[in-house]
Order: C-alpha cells, then sequence, then structure tokens
C-alpha cells in the first residue's frame, strides 16, 4: 500500500480532492469505513464496496449500478422521484409487465424489475415481477406502513392474482407482519433453530433437528412499535417492551428489532428481526456496524443505575460487567412458507468482529390467520359492495392517494 | 420433457448452417470445437433484378464485415471467453446507432443466449423464430468514453446482443439481413455486404429483394431486427426465408401477427448478476480513461500501478487519507 501511495502521489501533483467527481462515493466509503477501529480497505475492498452499495439500492440492473458509481445521489433522487406514483399505477404497471406487455407509466422500470423465468429448453419462459431491489421496495412499503390493516390486505390480494408477482406480494406482508408479532400475548413464540454453513459470510438454514436451549424464549407481550429515524434515538426511548422499526428505508440487514435490558444481572438480549419475505439481497455490512451501535446503547445504559419500573428478564445470571447477546430471528410468514427457502444469507463482515455475532432462529408467524382475513376481507368487500360503498370507496380512496415516498 | 441438454447439442449442430454459408469452406470454431463446412455453393440464387435494389454497404461496414466474416483468430476466441469479456465493433462508428459504442461487454447470458438462438433455428430448421425480449432499460453497454454525468448515457442491452448475434453468425459465414433500428437494412451475403433503407425495400412494387434459396434446398436468411418505431416489422423480414429473431421491449404491437403466424420462442436476457457487474464495472473504468486500453492492454484495475490509473485511484484511495 506503501508503495501505492508513493505511486499515486508522484503523478498525482493535483491535489484537489478526486472524490468531487464522483458524488456520494466518499460519503459511502466513509459510512463503511468511517468506524474508528476499521482498517482501511484495499482499492479492490473499495470497489467492492461501492458496487454492493449500488447493487443493495438499485439492484441488478447495469445501467443503474454503473450510473451509480459515478452519481450516486443523482441516480438516488431519479428513483425517488418515481416513488411519486398511485399505488392504481404500480397495479396496472405490474398487470402489464407480467404478461409481457408495456407498461403505460415511463417510471414503472424505476421500481420494477422483469425476469425471465426459464421452464425448459427452448420453451417460453414466464415472468417475474418484483421490485428491483429491497430499497425501492422498502420505500413503497414505508406507505403501506400507514395504511389501515385493510388496505395493505388489499394490495396484497391484488397481487396474489398475478402469479407473477408472488413475491412482489409477499413483501407487503411485512407491515402485517410486524403488527401481528407487536400484538400477540401469551406465552412465547415457538422457535426453530437455524445452523450456520460455516462459511464467510455464512447462510444459515433451518434445522429441525436441533432442539432450542430452555433459556432461549421470545415471548409474546403486547409490545409499542416504534419508529426509529436513526438508531442514535434508541437511547431516548429504551423500553422492553417496544417493538423498533427503522423508519429510514436505507436500513441495511434488518427490519425490527426487540430489546430485553436486565439492570440487576447486567445482561440485555437484543433480539434482530428480519422478514424473509421483505428482502432479496442479503443486506451490507453496515447492518453488522448498525448492530453494533444498538450494543454500544444498551451497554451504556447497563451500566447506569436500573430505573424502578424496568422489569427483569429470565436471565438470572448476575455478571460483572455489561453483556449484550445478540440473537437474530428469522421471521417467515407461514403463508408464504412454501414459496421461500429457509435460508438467510449473511452479508459480508460477519466473522470480522465478535461482537455483532450470535444465534440465528427461525420466527414461523402463523399468518394463516392473516389469510383468513385476507379471505374475510374479499367476502366483506363483496357485501360491502352491496351494502356499505361507502366503505370501499374509503378502501379505493388509501389506494388512489399519491405515494410520495420521499423525505421531506 | 425435452433433454436439458439439447441446447448444447444444438450449439455444435452444423449441418443446415453449413448449406446456408454457401460455399466450399473449412473453418475452426472458436471456442468449444473444431467444425468443417462441406457445402452445396449452388444452394442460393439471387436475380439480377433483385440484387439492383441493394448497394454495396458503407466503408466501415464492409471492413467490419470482412474483420468477422469466417473469423477464427484471436478476436474470435474473446466472443465466448467470460474472461476477456469485450469486443470491439470498430470499425463502425459510434455514432452511427446512438446506442451502440465500439465496445460491447459480453456477458455470461450473452453466450447461452447464442445458443439458444442457434438451437431454436437448428431445431427447427430455421422455421418459426426468436423474440428476445425483456425489460427496458436494465441492460447496459460500455462507452468508449464514459459521459462525465450519467445522465448523457442510454443504455440498452438486447440492441447490443443482437450485434452480438450479428458478429457470431458472421463468423459462421452465415446469411444475415440485419436492421439495427428499423430504418437501415444490411445484408451479409457471403464475401459481400449491401445496404438498403427500410423505406425502399418495403415500398410497394419492389418485391422480394433478398436472395432465394434453391428449390431443392431447406437454407434460410437469418433476419436481426429491432424497429425502434411502435410498429410491426415490414413483412419481408419475417416470413421465409427469413428466420427472425427480433429483438425488442416487452410489447406485443411490436411482433403480434408473426407472433402468430410463425409462433416463435419468445424469451428474454435475465437481469445481470453481481460477477457479471462487477466484470462490467472494471471495464467500464477502464474505458474511464481511454489511454489506458491502447497503452496497457488486459492490464487489471486491482493491480496495475499505470501511472495513468492515476485518476481513477486517487478515487479510490482518497478515502485512506482522510
Amino acid at each position: 500500500m506503501d508503495a501505492l501511495y508513493k505511486v499515486y502521489r508522484s503523478s498525482s501533483p493535483n491535489l484537489s480532492d478526486p472524490l468531487d467527481a464522483y458524488p456520494g462515493a466518499r460519503a459511502l466509503l466513509e459510512e463503511h469505513y468511517g468506524e474508528e477501529d476499521t482498517p482501511p480497505p484495499s482499492p479492490g475492498d473499495a470497489l467492492d464496496c461501492l458496487l454492493d452499495a449500488a447493487i443493495d439500492r438499485f439492484g441488478y440492473s447495469a445501467r443503474d449500478v454503473f450510473g451509480a458509481v459515478f452519481d450516486y445521489p443523482e441516480m438516488t433522487g431519479r428513483h425517488e422521484n418515481a416513488f411519486d406514483l398511485k399505488y392504481a399505477d404500480l397495479e396496472d404497471a405490474v398487470s402489464a409487465l407480467a404478461q409481457n406487455r408495456s407498461v403505460g407509466h415511463s417510471i414503472s422500470h424505476l421500481l420494477l424489475a422483469l425476469r425471465p423465468v426459464d421452464q425448459s429448453p427452448l420453451v417460453r419462459v414466464r415472468w417475474n415481477v418484483d421490485f428491483k431491489s429491497d430499497w425501492v421496495a422498502r420505500n413503497v412499503i414505508r406507505y403501506l406502513d400507514e395504511a389501515e390493516d385493510i388496505v395493505i390486505r388489499r394490495q396484497i390480494n391484488f397481487f396474489r392474482r398475478i402469479p407473477e408477482a408472488r413475491g412482489l406480494a409477499g413483501r407487503l406482508l411485512e407491515p402485517l407482519a410486524h403488527r401481528y408479532i407487536a400484538s400477540a400475548t401469551d406465552g412465547f413464540w415457538p422457535l426453530t433453530d437455524m445452523k450456520s454453513n460455516d462459511a464467510d459470510p455464512p447462510q444459515f438454514t433451518l434445522d429441525r433437528d436441533s432442539p432450542v436451549l430452555a433459556d432461549v424464549q421470545f415471548i409474546k407481550v403486547e409490545r409499542k412499535i416504534v419508529k426509529l429515524q436513526t438508531i442514535a434515538n434508541l437511547s431516548t426511548c429504551l423500553e422492553n417492551n417496544s417493538y423498533y422499526v427503522p423508519a429510514d428505508p436505507n436500513f441495511p440487514l434488518f427490519d425490527a428489532f426487540i430489546i430485553e435490558l436486565d439492570h440487576v444481572t447486567k445482561l440485555a438480549i437484543l433480539w434482530i428481526l428480519q422478514m424473509t419475505t421483505s428482502r432479496r439481497h442479503g443486506g451490507s455490512a453496515l447492518g453488522y456496524r448498525k448492530i453494533r451501535e444498538i450494543i454500544a446503547i444498551l451497554k451504556n445504559e447497563l451500566r447506569g443505575d436500573p430505573p424502578v419500573k424496568k422489569r427483569k428478564t429470565a436471565h438470572e445470571q448476575a455478571t460483572p460487567t455489561p453483556l449484550v447477546q445478540v440473537r437474530y430471528l428469522l421471521v417467515v410468514p407461514e403463508d408464504e412458507s412454501e414459496l421461500q427457502n429457509f435460508q438467510w444469507q449473511f452479508p459480508k463482515g460477519w466473522d470480522q468482529r465478535n461482537d455483532h455475532r450470535g444465534k440465528v432462529y427461525c420466527l414461523e408467524v402463523p399468518l394463516t390467520v392473516c389469510s383468513t382475513i385476507i379471505k374475510n376481507v374479499s367476502s366483506f368487500e363483496r357485501i360491502a359492495s352491496r351494502y356499505s360503498e361507502w366503505t370501499l370507496e374509503m378502501c379505493t380512496f388509501y389506494c388512489s392517494r399519491r405515494v410520495r415516498l420521499v423525505p421531506s | 420433457m425435452q433433454s436439458p441438454n439439447i441446447i448444447e447439442r444444438l450449439a455444435g449442430d452444423f449441418t443446415l448452417s453449413n448449406k446456408n454459408a454457401g460455399e466450399r469452406a473449412r473453418l475452426r470454431a472458436c471456442g468449444y470445437r473444431p467444425y468443417r463446412i462441406f457445402v452445396d455453393p449452388d444452394n442460393w440464387e439471387w436475380k439480377a433484378e433483385s440484387k439492383a435494389v441493394w448497394e454495396p454497404a458503407e466503408e466501415n461496414w464492409r471492413q467490419f464485415h470482412a474483420n468477422w466474416y469466417g473469423a477464427t483468430g484471436s478476436q474470435s476466441a474473446s466472443l465466448v471467453d467470460p474472461k476477456s469479456p469485450s469486443l470491439s465493433l470498430e470499425p463502425l462508428p459510434p455514432g452511427l446507432d446512438p446506442s451502440i459504442s465500439s465496445s460491447i461487454f459480453i456477458r455470461e447470458s450473452y453466450v447461452r443466449m447464442f445458443d439458444t438462438v442457434w438451437a431454436k433455428a437448428m431445431a427447427r430448421q430455421g422455421r418459426h423464430g426468436v423474440i428476445i425480449t425483456g425489460q427496458p432499460g436494465t441492460g447496459a453497454y460500455l462507452l468508449s468514453h464514459i459521459p462525465y454525468r450519467v445522465r448523457s448515457i442510454s443504455f440498452e442491452g438486447k440492441t447490443l446482443f443482437s450485434y452480438y448475434l450479428l458478429v457470431r453468425l458472421l463468423q459462421r459465414k452465415q446469411v444475415v439481413l440485419f436492421s439495427p433500428d428499423g430504418k437501415m437494412v444490411y445484408l451479409c451475403y457471403h464475401t459481400e455486404i449491401y445496404t438498403v433503407s427500410m423505406e425502399a425495400l418495403a415500398a410497394p412494387g419492389v418485391g422480394v429483394s433478398l436472395p432465394n434459396p434453391i428449390s431443392s434446398s431447406n437454407v434460410f436468411i437469418w433476419s436481426l431486427f429491432d424497429i425502434r418505431e411502435r410498429k410491426e416489422p415490414e413483412s419481408f423480414l419475417v416470413t421465409r426465408p427469413c428466420f427472425p429473431v427480433q429483438t425488442t421491449s416487452p410489447d406485443p404491437i411490436r411482433y403480434r401477427t408473426w407472433d402468430k403466424e410463425r409462433i416463435p420462442l419468445l424469451t428474454g436476457l435475465p437481469l445481470w448478476t453481481r460477477d457479471e457487474l462487477a466484470q462490467g464495472y472494471v471495464l467500464l473504468i477502464t474505458h474511464f480513461c481511454p489511454c489506458l486500453s491502447a497503452h496497457y492492454p488486459g492490464c487489471n484495475i486491482r493491480t496495475s500501478t499505470a501511472p495513468c490509473w492515476t485518476r481513477f485511484t486517487r478515487y479510490i484511495e482518497a478515502p485512506l487519507r482522510i
């Protein structure tokens, strides 16, 4: 590296910041390598970092990825403008692409990706329509977060009728799954162990033969859903019974987290939740950094005096210094389980540090309840169409609102 | 169910294509396996009045055609070698078509798609055809001179595939009708290349101006086209003796009639993989420093310390000096 520096310095009389020519690149690299004890990247690693960041945000469209290399903010802005559409337009676009028809809304190609699916050699392909990337999907879903359950279910129902868009429909389950987990009470969620393939980065798969240890319990308790703008805000709203959902669609790696703080034993458990239907891409190593930020906040909290109102967890064993255990939870809607591989591919960086690592479990959420409700919704809509035009108008109103998802 | 290897098997079937070539020759295919061409030179006939409609193509097209017709040299190896995935279209002028440049990144899926198209043609002896579609705007190509701002770049992956297909077919000495934009048509007929406007060919009274296979043969013309306007292709592009290969955005209006008549294989290029993106990314950056390719052909961005890397490496190295 020293030799490279000499070469570059000797041939680089211009001392202006070369990153100026590539908007966004500096911020991306600083974000990934800015942590105090993170070693600087090699040129190859820096390239990989920028490429992965572009893929994470824009998916596997070469135009977007290569464009983002040269101007990340502009490419981002172009996509953010595309979020300004009606759900009815999105429905039209998905329907058209599923039938390999042209789409009237030119911005749809900024949101959607059409993938050919081979049937067999020399046979016409089928098509799969999905959001271009997890980032795009999360921006669209973020709007749904504000909608009533009935509206979300109506959307899911619509896209489920299009076989080519089943995966896309599955993504919309995320807000429902959050609400379901946060509202369930009484007892513990059944967990299933997941085992690593010991690769770097690892991939975890279901291991039904290996029982989950008795002290690993994920309690059903009514939780307040807290939308977190940044992890730094966590220290102001630490609550055992909260259900934290990162509000930023850029958030890497996971969809929600839960904490269990025990000030007496100085032990905290950090449950990291990821919906299997919400992400196609494994996330980025930045997620580990976010987890480490949470761990630091929890340790800091445990060092202080225990607030009187905070309750103990099941962990009785006292620890001399604050300790945070991380447990990863892959949330699989049972409704979608047949469509999904029960796998969790972690991003690079898992083995680089110890503190963010933890056991991995699977939680199957019985969204058959949702299915029942969805069926009921269909019945409800039929009834409503006869007896209550007003209710349907309300649904239509929600679905035709413009989706402006760009943060102000 | 068909054998999963049917495409692979037919990729090496040159029986019919040898006849298409229409000349006695022997060459070695780049890539997989050697093959021979023993053909009847009298498989084709082209009436003088039909030929008169055409003019010899421009010099750069003639040179391009000569470069690739029956090519067996090292440049051919790159067409199927994922490790050197670049195809030069020179001397075609970059401005000839705003969507092409002097260099194409050859995706692995291009190689597979070529085998599929070839297999379809061989399996059906030039009947049917292929429509290659997919979402517009998700492909990419590499310009020889990357504009400073990405907004001035336009991309189209399917269009570029048609150039790749043309090169591969020329290498196999096929008779090819080629219209990259629906306005100009080029006819690669053995060692010559001709051109005429689509308008002139489609004018009433002109009639079919293509070479004809003799009645006893089952040879065909490869008809590669990409119509930019939202309309169906002219009928001569999609009727015998042509084997149509249309690259198009997803829009049945652009192929409705011939899709019903000839029941072509409808297929699509997949999105890029991470490996392809990584390869293309490096190639893109290579082209960003135009002098690099000239002075350091084949240099590796990750290891090179060439001075002309300075600009880019400073870009990469700068964060380390924070």
